[in-house]
């Protein structure tokens, strides 16, 4: 302990340099004002603005990024509470009884629990990634071929499992990440597979030209379906919580806390899901769930805490074993080998100024999106009355830019192009998109561990010799039977969520 | 109105066009991968995963497909847009595909201009659209290559 928060007070000093400030202070910025806009959550902003940190250091980059990142989940709250229409998934729930708060002439009150909640939320994970986080790499040290193989496995299957409205869907969307990644050359041998000749497939698909086609641009297409979209804020009057509601909304925030950062750690979760959780468990746990959904104070902490903390808990399988539980932590991910590291546990050794740096940053970002937060939520919420036919095409071509970045050639706009009208049609037909994003990360990395466990162990019968492996296996199977009987039941809807 | 609803094509099943569309190109990726070997001479090889894999699509595409046909139907009226709607989408496509043609002859911002000007056309009057056209890609343009230094597409002249 006393070693991690040593490191911490390292990755402090390298947060507090005026770059790495100014930098995190643009990130948030530009997190908070894409998070405003509705229809561009964080997993959009952060595919979409990568390309901004090409010229950075790789410590500042992940920084601004990740400001981005939960700059985002703060900015959907705004618009949720101002005008009923929530910028990000995890903010829908924040709509239930933050809007009916703003409609009572309350939205002050709304804004600034929701705001507190999130700092709270945004800090206690981020001591929780400071702490746990070496641990767990240590741990992760010890993983053979089979084990990380095992892990794959179970975290592609709480993928299929808990994304999507049906199991089939779930597994499409993973076999379209699967069979993307197996473009370009194999990890093993060199072996250039469904290149179709095209020069610029032998080094395979890029995540982030990927990932800004699947999520951004099939998002815009579905924006510019309708141009005249437009919202109209609310004003912000009283800020205060009356006596009674003080004690119950600490409560939500503590709740939230916990419930945010542990959710962080499942490999398919989003922030949605730990929000619509934490909402259920504050109504069952309330004296007066029936005031719920008419603008209690508590429905907006709790949720808002929970999917802040979220990000903390689901930095750690990122940092510690190099497996992203969410769509933005894929893409983030993508961010990470862009600026040539690779996560898992040896990052820890080998890059431990970003790490740190980064860890020590979200300290720095959540008290400068407090800040941001309460006494300027009426002006964020202006932006949100841009209207859809200036913002989607202003967007289209900053997303275009990027592409064209990634290997400076034309070749990143089509593939963008490509992946973003496959992604439009999955969003129509209901398929969820984020699996195919987070297997198309993991599929490298499955396919060469299973490969070394079957050279290593002559055979299939390996797998399962490790007890490790096994329990891994055994709990995979355990989560897909189960998902399969809660789909037939039709119980699903309570861990029902949306790409981030 | 009436000549849409009549139109034979949006009460097709877009489900199962999908589903097809997706099992055919997995049984492709399964023919395909008998290319590449299935051990070598370090053990397993390359063909291995992507034989699986395809394998694996085949059934989720042919399930996928069946769920569609039986359960699950979307028609293709009632997922996509259609009229005003699909043409804005359609538009957007076009103008990218177009970008990409000329951008490397015209430079970015000539480029950008001409695929902004076709988007705002279709919100603002002429002159309206012309003008923001210029100025985002004006902005986009100083961001990237100014403050990014990012080696944008220009013409001879620069931009």
């Amino acid at each position: 302990m006393v070693e991690a928060f040593s490191s911490l007070y390292e990755g402090i000093l390298i947060a507090i340099t005026p770059e790495n400030i100014l930098y995190c202070f643009i990130g948030c910025m530009v997190g908070m004002l894409v998070g405003v806009l509705p229809g561009i959550g964080p997993s959009e902003a952060t595919a979409l603005l990568i390309p901004l940190s090409y010229g950075l250091d790789s410590v500042t980059a992940i920084i601004m990024l990740c400001g981005i990142y939960y700059g985002g989940m703060y900015g959907g709250t705004i618009t949720s509470v101002l005008i009923n229409t929530p910028g990000e998934a995890a903010s829908v729930i924040t709509c239930l009884d933050g809007y009916p708060l703003a409609m009572q002439g309350r939205a002050g009150v709304a804004l600034k629990v929701a705001a507190v909640g999130s700092f709270v939320g945004g800090i206690s994970s981020t001591f929780g990634l400071a702490l746990l986080g070496p641990a767990v790499a240590d741990f992760a040290l010890s993983f053979g071929p089979s084990e990380l193989f095992a892990l794959l496995v179970f975290g592609m299957s709480t993928v299929i499992g808990l994304m999507g409205k049906s199991l089939i869907r779930g597994l499409i969307a993973v076999c379209i990440g699967l069979s993307l990644a197996l473009v370009g050359m194999d990890p093993i041998s060199g072996t250039i597979r469904y290149g179709f000749g095209i020069r610029e497939l032998v080094s395979g698909l890029d995540v982030v030209t990927l990932s800004m086609g699947l999520f951004g641009l099939s998002e815009i297409l579905v924006g510019m379906e309708n141009l005249s979209v437009a919202g109209k804020a609310t004003a912000i009057n009283s800020s205060k919580l009356l006596p009674e509601e003080v004690r119950p909304t600490v409560m939500s925030i503590i709740r939230g806390s916990f419930l945010g950062f542990f959710m962080g750690l499942i490999p398919g979760t989003s922030s949605a899901v730990p929000a619509l959780i934490s909402y259920s468990m504050e109504k069952n746990l309330s004296k007066h769930p029936e005031k719920f959904g008419t603008g209690v104070p508590e429905g907006v902490a709790g949720p808002e805490t929970a999917n802040n903390s979220y990000v903390g808990g689901a930095m750690i399988p990122l940092f510690t074993l190099g497996i992203p539980c969410s769509p933005t932590i894929a893409i983030l991910m993508g961010a990470f080998m862009m600026h040539g590291m690779t996560p898992g546990p040896t990052l820890f050794i080998t890059n431990p100024d970003v790490i740190w740096g980064t860890i020590a940053s979200m300290f720095v970002g959540n008290i400068i999106l407090l800040i941001l937060n309460l006494p300027l939520a009426g002006m964020w919420a202006k932006l949100a009355d841009v209207p859809s036919k200036l913002l989607y095409p202003v967007v289209l071509i900053v997303a275009m830019m990027g592409a064209y970045t990634v290997d400076n050639s034309v070749f990143g706009i089509v593939v963008m192009l490509i992946s973003g009208v496959i992604g439009y049609v999955l969003k129509k037909l209901d398929i969820p998109l984020a699996p195919t994003i987070l297997v198309f990360v993991l599929a490298d990395m499955m396919e060469q561990n299973l490969l070394q466990s079957l050279k290593i162990n002559s055979g299939i019968g390996g797998l399962f010799k490790s007890t490790t492996a096994l329990v891994l296996l055994i709990a995979s199977v355990v989560v897909i039977t189960f998902s399969l009987i809660a789909e037939l039941k039709n119980k699903k809807s309570a861990l029902l969520t949306h790409d981030e | 109105m009436t000549n849409q609803n009549n139109n034979p094509i949006r009460k097709w099943n877009a489900g199962a066009i999908v589903g097809v569309l997706f099992t055919s190109c997995s049984v492709y990726y399964f023919v395909k991968s008998f290319e590449y070997p299935y051990r070598n001479r370090f053990g397993v090889g390359p063909g291995l995963f992507p034989r699986w894999v395809s394998l694996l699509a085949i059934v989720a595409g042919v399930v996928y497909t069946l769920v569609s046909i039986f359960k699950d139907k979307f028609t293709v009226g009632d997922t996509f847009p259609h009229g005003k709607e699909l043409l804005n989408v359609l538009t957007t496509i076009l103008a990218i595909l177009v970008f990409v043609l000329i951008v490397k002859q015209t430079g970015f911002l000539v480029a950008s201009v001409l695929l902004l000007f076709v988007l705002f056309i279709r919100s603002y009057p002429v002159w309206k659209a012309l003008l923001y056209a210029i100025i985002v890609s004006a902005i986009v343009f100083a961001i990237f290559k100014i403050g990014f230094s990012v080696p944008i597409p220009v013409n001879r002249w620069g931009f």
